[in-house]
């Protein structure tokens, strides 16, 4: 496999611990990975939008910009890895809180959308 | 007496150093020693090095002749990548720090580390701490040191070991509730406050027996239905979301035995749904320590609509006035202006803007109220998109400034910002962010910010630094014509307190946004500053200019090479 050369090692022990959790799928994670390069849909966008601003904004960023040294570059994270953008939104990474059990599984889909988008 | 006294008869400095600790008498940070910390440069035992939050030392070693010749020391990292903000406190030998997460004791001359205490947190910890996982210092009292944690209790460790001698809960903090703030003790009596300003909590300010950890008193800055100032709220349960944090350290007066400490946003940020003053959120309290009593209040921003926190720093001074001598305490308040108030009254004495400002024609020195523009009451009327300076971040954000006597004037770390802001509804959920307005965030790269030497009663500056990146890191004046303060690619500097010349600078680690310090020992001054960078700027305003300054904190002490 080849990793993307934008992650960090530890990113890629997560992504290896993405792929090993996999094995267990939460249902939260089932049959939700689009293939690389969908486009999302603009009113999941949408609401996932209103999700970051009240909720990912205040670290990731204005419309994801953020010079991403302590908190992630969203902008960066691989649209084929949204198994690991789920992980990471239900447990926490680093600095980053766990937000399982304050997030439903459609809540995370329209973040994962609107994180497509790129902010753009 | 001091710590430091025994040593002042001209014991060798290897001798000197190996018995300060020793030297330091049992009840050492008792209240006369913390009353006394501004002319007591031996050590730092009280949080804006003295009751007063002056951040000015006597010291003069280092001076704007010498200050070429400084260098670092010693330097400890501090394990931390999420922000270092605290400031620290030096005592019987020993500099006291924290983190978010850690609390260390280190040999102040050495720099190696005593003890260190580790604090375990949930995976969910950071969302209530809005405003970064961060602690902004701990305090000491005859033998204990207290500090905040993040899950909102009060923790009192033995100076001497680090072991841990209580810890009690102020609030739950997956309700929203979050603590930063470096306890005051005052009279004898430890002092909290709460950080809970963008979750639609009811803020307040406590008290603990310091010996037990057993709460004396919580006065919250909302009032209750039927309580004195409910009528400013609306009927109905807004009060009981309706913000009032406080999660700055107080300045204590001891002759008048008051505390005074600032009262943050109001809750939700958009004031729609909020009509009245909304008491006593954007304002200062004056309290009487051992019960809480509010002896004066003054409310800066009535019915804030836009994060215009009253927590920041309430600097005492005993200044002229009008040619007259007033004992006053000054707050360069996030809405942009400089207010000094008779501390003794509360009497408004003063209100001007210190930077770019647009909400407001101005503060009407009879009713102390604001005059906001039409532009911004249009908006209340209408919810449409209104552009206002300074945006949340404030015209000063939390950072301490500080005041010289000898120059008479305050430096602070000055911010221009502006944003496009309309209300917007959000339904109340427990333990969940609650804004309820729309932004478009415009920090001006090009201006945004600068070091200001400010005359308090007007408000102009009679020198400034711009930075090329707005600093978020406190100061600190000297009796040696010096002003230091960090920025956010991490550049500690020296400037002339009189005219503002940068005399001196070191490159450290990180970006610096915390609280320099200095003392002595032996007859050398040391400066103490961390470095690690962090703060509401970095997250929320999307800079990348800083993509290449690394996170990561270092405790860093100067001193002039022999």
């Amino acid at each position: 496999m080849q990793w993307p050369r934008s992650l960090s090692l530890s990113s890629r022990l997560l992504c290896a611990l993405a792929i090993v959790v996999a094995v267990q799928t939460p249902p939260i994670l089932a049959g939700q990975t689009p293939a690389a390069g969908d486009a999302p849909s603009p009113d999941l966008a949408a609401r996932g939008r209103g999700l970051y601003l009240s909720h990912c904004m205040r670290c990731h960023g204005p419309n994801m910009i953020t010079p991403g040294t302590i908190a992630y570059d969203l902008r960066k994270f691989p649209a084929d890895q949204k198994d690991r953008f789920v992980l990471s939104v239900l447990n926490g990474k680093g600095a980053m809180p766990a937000w399982g059990g304050a997030v439903t599984g459609d809540d995370i889909d329209a973040l994962w959308a609107y994180v497509l988008t790129r902010g753009k | 007496m001091k710590s430091m006294d025994c040593l002042r008869n001209g014991l060798p400095a290897a001798l000197a150093a190996g018995l300060w600790a020793v030297c330091a008498p049992a009840g050492a940070q008792s209240t006369a020693v913390l009353s006394a910390d501004h002319t007591t440069p031996g050590d730092v035992v009280t949080y804006g090095m003295g009751y007063s939050q002056q951040r000015f030392s006597p010291l003069k070693q280092i001076n704007a002749r010498t200050v070429s010749r400084l260098v670092p020391v010693w330097a400890m990292g501090t394990n931390n990548s999420l922000g270092d903000e605290a400031q620290p406190l030096v005592s019987g030998g020993m500099m006291y720090y924290t983190t978010g997460k850690s609390t260390y004791a280190v040999d102040a001359l050495t720099g190696r580390m005593a003890w260190k205490h580790e604090l375990e947190y949930g995976p969910d910890i950071g969302r209530a701490a809005l405003s970064g996982q961060v602690n902004r210092g701990p305090a000491l009292y005859e033998g204990k040191l207290f500090r905040t944690t993040l899950d909102a209790q009060v923790l009192a460790l033995d100076a001497k070991t680090g072991k841990e001698l209580w810890k009690s809960k102020s609030a739950d903090y997956k309700q929203g509730y979050s603590m930063s703030v470096a306890p005051l003790v005052a009279n004898g009596v430890l002092i909290t406050g709460i950080g809970c300003g963008e979750h639609g909590g009811r803020g307040y300010i406590e008290a603990w027996d310091p010996e037990t950890g057993k709460q004396l008193w919580r006065k919250y800055t909302i009032p209750a239905p039927g309580e004195p100032g409910s009528e400013t709220w609306p009927e109905g349960d807004a009060w009981t979301r309706g913000g009032g944090p406080a999660w700055l350290t107080g300045s204590y007066d001891p002759a008048l035995d008051l505390v005074f400490w600032g009262v943050g946003n109001a809750s939700p940020w958009n004031a729609q749904d909020r009509r009245g003053d909304n008491l006593y959120t954007a304002s200062v309290l004056a309290m009487r320590p051992k019960t809480g009593e509010v002896v004066w209040y003054y409310q800066f921003t009535p019915n804030d609509t836009f994060d215009f926190d009253g927590n920041n720093e309430l600097v005492q001074a005993d200044i002229l006035v009008a040619g007259k001598p007033r004992k006053v305490v000054m707050q360069a308040n996030r809405n942009g202006f400089l207010y000094v108030l008779d501390r003794v009254s509360g009497e408004l004495l003063a209100a001007n803007a210190f930077t770019r400002q647009t909400w407001a024609e101005g503060i009407d020195m009879k009713t102390g109220r604001p005059v906001e523009t039409a532009a911004v009451k249009k908006m209340r009327e209408t919810g449409d998109w209104v552009t206002v300076a300074p945006a949340a971040f404030g015209g000063k954000n939390w950072n301490p400034m500080s005041f010289s006597p000898a120059t008479g004037l305050l430096y602070a770390n000055v911010l221009d910002n502006e944003w496009d802001y309309r209300p917007a509804k959000q339904p109340y959920e427990a333990g969940a962010p609650y804004i309820a307005m729309e932004a478009k965030w415009r920090f001006d790269q090009k201006a945004g910010g600068a070091l200001k030497a400010l005359d308090p009663v007007t408000g102009k500056a009679k020198w400034q630094h711009p930075w090329t990146i707005a600093s978020f890191s406190g100061t600190l004046a000297t009796a040696g014509d010096l002003v230091f303060t960090g920025n956010m690619t991490g550049e500690f500097a020296a400037f002339h307190a009189g005219t503002g010349q940068k005399l001196w600078s070191f490159q450290t680690s990180s970006g610096i946004v915390s609280q320099p310090i200095t003392w002595e020992h032996g007859g050398r001054q040391y400066v103490t500053v961390a470095s690690g960078i962090g703060t509401v700027y970095l997250f929320f305003a999307g800079d990348e200019r800083l993509a290449t300054v690394p996170p990561g904190g270092t405790l860093w002490t100067f001193a002039l090479m022999p």
